[in-house]
């Protein structure tokens, strides 16, 4: 790409830095805690997390280490062993690393980021971001024989009616006596509610960090970002990401006062819908060097970690987990970006076609329509996959990447 | 010959239901396994299953990744195309992720059309799923009765589900016949009886699948070359050229275990019970298809199928880019490899003949002949 301003190099935040510490912590508190004989549960996205820390059961996300695997580009050969196995490649590619670790050298080879993967006590799975899901974990339960749970849930459109809500509810009130019976743990509802408290602040700090990045110049873009979110993913309950998040949204706030943005001359703002390509997030910061950025995700506004109104916690907390992106109907994405777009002062947005999130991928044709028609903000398809390098065709799409720039560009004039 | 009246059906398999329509009977659009018919029925509707097309798709493209899979998109696209528009409405089912996306998408994109959601849950496991299942199965009765404008009648709903259960009983009947000796009934026509159900009313099914049974029971059994034995698996099977495909690379499908096949009809509903109950326990303890957990209740009907048929392998023919089927397959290979039975794998786009699958399925079936598999 030309180069019209000068290149930034690092992090916009130097509180980003805290992250891959964060991570490591995590990962290696996971390894401690099976050691030392506690109880571990795999668990996937969209799970009632709260309920893991508040019981002393250290959830593990086996999503979270696909990703990472991805990111030092390590996935391909997990995904081929998978395939091996016979797992088909138009499957889920965090599944396929997984399961290429899993059924491959197994879940202990030393080679492995953190030393491996700790052995689960206990599955735990939802449907709401994806149905592929919960059979990735029948694969897994097939291999470790442990007992296992699914919380179900239909697809929202908001408010979320009271049918919805009792379900998800009534789940829960399953879910509880089932880790007490088969992981020895009791459920106290004050240290619940104590960690919904944590959970509730750390989604606060998050949200406040976001709507810091409507500001123009936007203060942290993409890439940073995704790096940042983790803990939102696995952690909320924990005091550490309070710590964590409370750094990255003061600097963030400081950024926004001094009108000091990620970029020295902003001139494009742009969003983006799916998970990003963890092995290719140099996708986000090499339109930096056009003046764009990309400064509001779906994936990191509604995939993770909504507010609750702790005056009536239980309601709170099952609106809290069935409102997000992958559990919304098309009527409802349409909706919520409608709106976003406007607060976000976007230029354009760019859909990731993720062969492996199809759930997220499905229905985005009418959402390009909707914002195009309605508020006139053209986007651009790129197809690829998230954790999958192979899928990712790297000339085609930076080229189409650069036109949408231009016009972009062109547009400004 | 029913035979060929079946053939003459699925030569063109919307026209009945355009007979129908244009007589002024309603007819709804089943898009999965999980709608209740019986209660379609009773209401005074035709349900009528949609399983795709073979033709091209162009007008779904703007809507559906091509990973979306070739059923969402080609059921999308006869919708858009206005090939489904005789019909009343369609009923669309919480199933795989895609189909429930097909809501969305119909009522969006087809708004003149009336769709119908069951939103039955994806676990049939508990206390609140079932109560959830019943409820979404209870909404659903409630709109059919805004939608014709009449309440659903105990009477009308018990003679719907003995119209059902007969059907099932006739359909399970003729695939007793499959692996009979010396055979009573081809492969290919088991399939073709099985996909006429589909697109002909229950009372006209019946009627033919008894026509078919009197006929193999009867008629003398051609001498035929010695076939081997094979089950059949898969979420959905409407290619009419494997079946003879396979006949000629020396096999036969002695045994199913398909969503559109025995999966479809096995479970009855209890005559004796309250019907609306009856009909929504039906559904709730039914074989669960893939997309449903536990997937326990469908290897054990699986394995019961080739036990029973004495099937000597497994071919499964799986819809590519259907997940759930996708993430299956190597643990029923492996659970079917440790008792000795070898498998094989096709994927299919709905439609499954070329010379590569041919070769795949003679080079299978030699193995099975020769005992080759360990």
């Amino acid at each position: 790409m030309t180069t019209t301003a000068p290149k930034k190099k690092g992090r916009a935040l130097d509180s980003s830095y805290e992250a891959a510490v964060v991570l490591k912590e995590y990962w290696e508190g996971a390894s401690r805690h099976r050691a030392e004989g506690r109880p571990v549960a795999w668990v996937s996205g969209n799970v009632p997390i709260e309920l893991f820390w508040a019981l002393g059961i250290y959830p593990v996300y086996p999503e979270n280490y696909s990703a990472v695997v991805a990111s030092i580009q390590r996935a391909q050969e997990f995904c081929e062993t998978a395939e091996e196995k016979g797992y088909s490649i138009d499957l889920c590619s965090y599944s396929r690393v997984n399961l290429g670790i899993v059924l491959g050298k197994g879940v202990d080879d030393p080679t492995l980021p953190y030393g491996g993967l700790p052995r689960p006590d206990m599955l735990v799975t939802t449907r709401i971001p994806c149905l592929p899901q919960v059979k990735w974990w029948e694969v897994v339960r097939e291999h470790f024989d442990v007992p296992m749970f699914v919380v179900d849930a239909t697809m929202v459109e908001l408010p979320i009616r009271e049918s919805q809500r009792q379900h998800y509810l009534g789940q829960i009130r399953e879910l509880i006596p089932f880790m007490e019976q088969k992981l020895a743990v009791r459920f106290h509802e004050d240290t619940f509610m104590e960690t919904l408290k944590l959970s509730d602040q750390a989604a606060e700090l998050w949200l406040d960090l976001l709507d810091l990045r409507t500001a123009v110049p936007s203060p942290v873009g993409s890439r940073e970002m995704c790096g940042n979110v983790f803990p939102l993913v696995a952690m909320l309950g924990n005091p550490r990401t309070i710590e964590f998040f409370t750094h990255l949204r003061d600097e963030a706030k400081q950024c926004v006062q001094e009108g000091k943005g990620a970029l020295e001359n902003e001139r494009i703002r742009l969003g983006w819908d799916n998970i990003p390509m963890w092995y290719n997030l140099k996708f986000f910061s090499d339109v930096e060097d056009r003046n764009a950025i990309f400064t509001y995700e779906t994936y990191l506004r509604y995939v993770w970690g909504g507010r609750m109104d702790l005056n009536d916690p239980w309601t709170a907390f099952a609106d809290k987990h069935l409102d997000v992106w992958l559990n919304y109907s098309i009527n409802q994405r349409v909706n919520t970006l409608l709106r976003d777009l406007v607060k976000f002062k976007l230029d354009g947005f760019v859909f990731h076609q993720n062969r492996s999130c199809k759930r997220f991928s499905m229905g985005q044709r009418d959402l390009a329509q909707a914002i195009q028609e309605k508020i006139g903000v053209p986007s651009l398809f790129i197809e690829s996959d998230m954790a999958d390098p192979r899928a990712y065709a790297e000339a085609p799409t930076r080229m189409r990447m650069e036109t949408f720039l231009e016009m972009l560009e062109g547009r400004k004039r | 010959m029913v035979q060929t009246e079946f053939a003459r059906i699925l030569a063109d398999p919307l026209e009945s239901s355009r007979q129908w329509s244009r007589e002024g009977r309603k007819v709804i659009g089943c898009l999965d396994s999980y709608i209740p018919e019986e209660f379609i029925h009773a209401a005074g509707m035709i349900p009528l299953r949609i399983l795709g097309s073979t033709a091209n798709v162009t007008l779904a493209d703007s809507y559906l990744p091509v990973f979306a899979g070739k059923l969402a998109r080609t059921i999308l696209e006869q919708g858009l195309c206005g090939d489904l528009a005789h019909l009343a409405g369609v009923a669309i089912s919480n199933s795989s992720d895609a189909v429930r996306m097909l809501y969305d998408l119909w009522g969006r994109h087809i708004p003149q059309q009336r769709a119908f959601l069951i939103d039955v849950p994806a676990i049939l496991e508990g206390e609140t799923n079932h109560r959830v299942f019943r409820q979404a199965m209870l909404e659903f009765k409630g709109e059919l009765e805004k939608f014709t404008g009449k309440p659903l009648e105990s009477a009308a709903l018990r003679h719907s589900i003995a119209v059902f259960n007969e059907n099932r009983r006739l359909l399970k009947d003729t695939a007793s016949l499959l692996g009979a000796s010396p055979p009573r009934l081809s492969a290919d026509t088991y399939l073709d009886a099985l996909l006429s159900g589909f697109v002909l009313t229950k009372e006209k099914h019946n009627e033919l699948l008894g026509q078919l049974l009197e006929s193999s029971r009867r008629d003398t059994p051609e001498k035929t070359e010695e076939l081997t034995p094979l089950h059949v698996s898969g979420p959905i099977l409407v290619d009419r050229s494997f079946l003879p495909l396979l006949r000629q690379c020396g096999a036969t499908m002695v045994s199913e275990e398909l969503g559109t096949g025995s999966r479809y009809f096995w479970d009855e509903v209890d005559e004796a019970g309250e019907p609306v109950e009856a009909v929504i326990e039906r559904y709730w303890s039914k074989i669960p298809e893939s997309y449903k957990t536990p997937m326990e209740p469908r290897w054990r009907h699986l394995l019961n199928r080739i036990e029973r048929s004495n099937a000597r392998g497994v071919i499964f023919v799986i819809e590519k880019y259907s997940d759930e089927d996708q993430y299956d397959y190597p643990v029923w290979r492996d659970r079917l490899r440790s008792r000795g039975i070898p498998s094989l794998l096709l994927d299919s786009e709905l439609v499954l003949e070329s010379e590569q699958v041919r070769t795949r399925v003679q080079t299978f079936v030699d193995i099975v002949k020769g005992g080759a598999f360990s």
